[in-house]
């Protein structure tokens, strides 16, 4: 399982509106429909982009997002809608905000009690290192930076290197949130989930 | 009639006329002047209207008449003009100017990107500040998308427009589509099937932001909206089929009514706001 980056463009410097962003969703929407086996990390590059509204964001990240639980929670394709959410192994994420932009996308993430992942270096195949928009809870917070202080864990393992006393069964559930939140993947190892985060350092937003 | 101002206050009356098909043009000259939105709600009653071809004719007749904006607007939305072609200055500071939406590459492409720059620019040298007027060009970009996105006006020759009036101190802008209107939208979406008067849609889709997005119920554009002109002096109004929606800034809070109107297909909604003192439209064109 190779996580590769897509890169998502508006191509427009008032990123504004859901036609504009379903528009950007549509280039990107073959492959991502095609890609059953592996997971995606798509990016929504915000880099000289001057204004971003919630109707945009709505139909490309938070879109993404939904899809990506959509996959997690083996829900079905919601209507035969063309942008209706569907089940999609996404892992969604945005970069290059400037200063009111991240604000936007922070305050319209925040106000849906969900995180998103702003990518400040990465490579072709990786994000290196990045932080946090919106909201996570705040255990949710520290499980990450458990797992990202480890690189990849099981439940049994980040229980084993915490002072936390909680159960095991604890520990599973909040490594399959950070997964439901797009933060960390998982694949199987025997019986087990292993999990990753998705970038290798990171750090909250103000 | 006594001359008048045409304004989204007494629309109605310009409204009842060109539905009546009596004499259009008589009654048009005894408009002294119109408000933006006043003169796109005539437009838009005009295409809406069974008959619509000898009404634009009127119109037309009547538009040649007037030198001056009236005249502008009406060309644009005909597609005649120079904007609507792209031959506009890009650095201008327009306190009036019209864009038409046809497609959904008007929505997206360059040309409407620099008409939202210009409307920001204008209302900067307007007095207005860098992160309101952003916040209006967003508004106003989220109301536009609504026609692309929900109206399902057929892409021909009259679907939807949109234009501003700037002036120090002062904003309107104007956004009429002839789509199917407010309450057919939302009879898709199971979340707001039970909707059945067009009244009930159009305060749904205002006050509880409903979309007629099946998995979404709730839009983002009107939200967006009244977070923009959040503690504002500002007016609104709404209208959609045979419902119209007023709110405006009263003292120390809004008061939003609900009236009936003439029945019109699609949606127009209109937008003033002023910096001092209680929001009026003001007129563009006052032969």
């Amino acid at each position: 399982m190779t996580p590769f980056c897509i890169p998502l463009v508006p191509g427009a410097p008032n990123a504004l509106g859901a036609t504009l962003g379903q528009d950007c969703m549509e280039k990107v929407l073959p492959s991502l429909e095609a890609a059953t086996d592996d997971d995606h990390t798509l990016i929504l590059d915000l880099t000289g982009i001057q204004a971003v509204n919630a109707s945009f964001l709505k139909a490309t990240v938070f879109w993404l997002f939904q899809c990506g639980q959509a996959y997690v929670k083996q829900q079905p394709r919601t209507s035969d809608e063309h942008w209706a959410v569907r089940p999609l192994r996404v892992f969604p994420a945005v970069t290059g905000c400037s200063g009111e932009v991240m604000s936007d996308v922070d305050d319209f993430f925040s106000g849906r009690q969900f995180p998103i992942l702003h990518v400040d270096e990465g490579t072709a195949d990786r994000i290196i290192k990045g932080h946090l928009l919106g909201r996570l809870d705040p255990v949710l917070e520290k499980t990450l930076a458990g797992l990202v202080a480890a690189g990849e864990a099981t439940a049994a393992e980040l229980a084993a290197t915490s002072d936390d006393a909680i159960t095991l069964n604890g520990w599973n559930n909040r490594l399959a949130d950070l997964h439901l939140l797009r933060l960390a993947r998982r694949r199987r190892r025997g019986k087990f989930w292993v999990y990753t985060p998705t970038t290798q350092h990171i750090s909250i937003w103000g | 009639m006594q001359l008048m101002i045409l304004n989204s206050r007494n629309a109605d009356a310009i409204r009842r006329l060109v539905q009546s098909k009596s004499d259009l043009n008589a009654a048009l000259k005894s408009v002294a002047g119109f408000s933006l939105a006043g003169m796109l709600e005539l437009f838009a009653t005009a295409v809406g209207t069974a008959d619509y071809q000898a009404q634009l004719q009127q119109i037309e007749e009547f538009a040649a008449t007037r030198n001056g904006h009236v005249r502008e607007a009406w060309l644009h939305w005909k597609g005649t003009a120079a904007a609507a072609s792209g031959e506009v200055d890009c650095h201008a500071s327009p306190t009036l100017e019209f864009f038409r939406l046809r497609t959904r590459e008007d929505q997206t492409g360059l040309p409407y990107q620099l008409y939202q720059e210009r409307f920001v620019r204008s209302l900067k040298e307007a007095e207005f500040q860098r992160k309101f007027a952003e916040a209006l060009a967003g508004a106003m970009a989220d109301m536009t998308d609504n026609v692309i996105q929900h109206s399902l006006a057929l892409p021909g020759e009259f679907s939807g427009f949109v234009g501003f009036h700037i002036l120090p101190g002062y904003m309107a802008f104007a956004v009429i589509d002839v789509g199917r209107g407010v309450l057919a939208s939302l009879s898709r979406s199971p979340t707001w099937a039970h909707l059945h008067t067009a009244s009930d849609a159009l305060q749904a889709a205002v006050f509880q932001h409903a979309s007629s997005r099946p998995d979404q119920p709730e839009g983002e554009g009107f939200r967006t909206l009244f977070k923009s002109l959040a503690d504002r002096n500002c007016r609104l109004r709404f209208r959609s089929d045979n419902a119209v929606l007023n709110i405006e800034d009263a003292g120390m809070h809004r008061e939003a009514a609900i009236a009936s109107s003439p029945p019109l297909c699609g949606l127009q909604l209109s937008v003033c706001c002023t910096l001092k003192g209680r929001p009026e439209e003001k007129a563009v064109d006052g032969t």
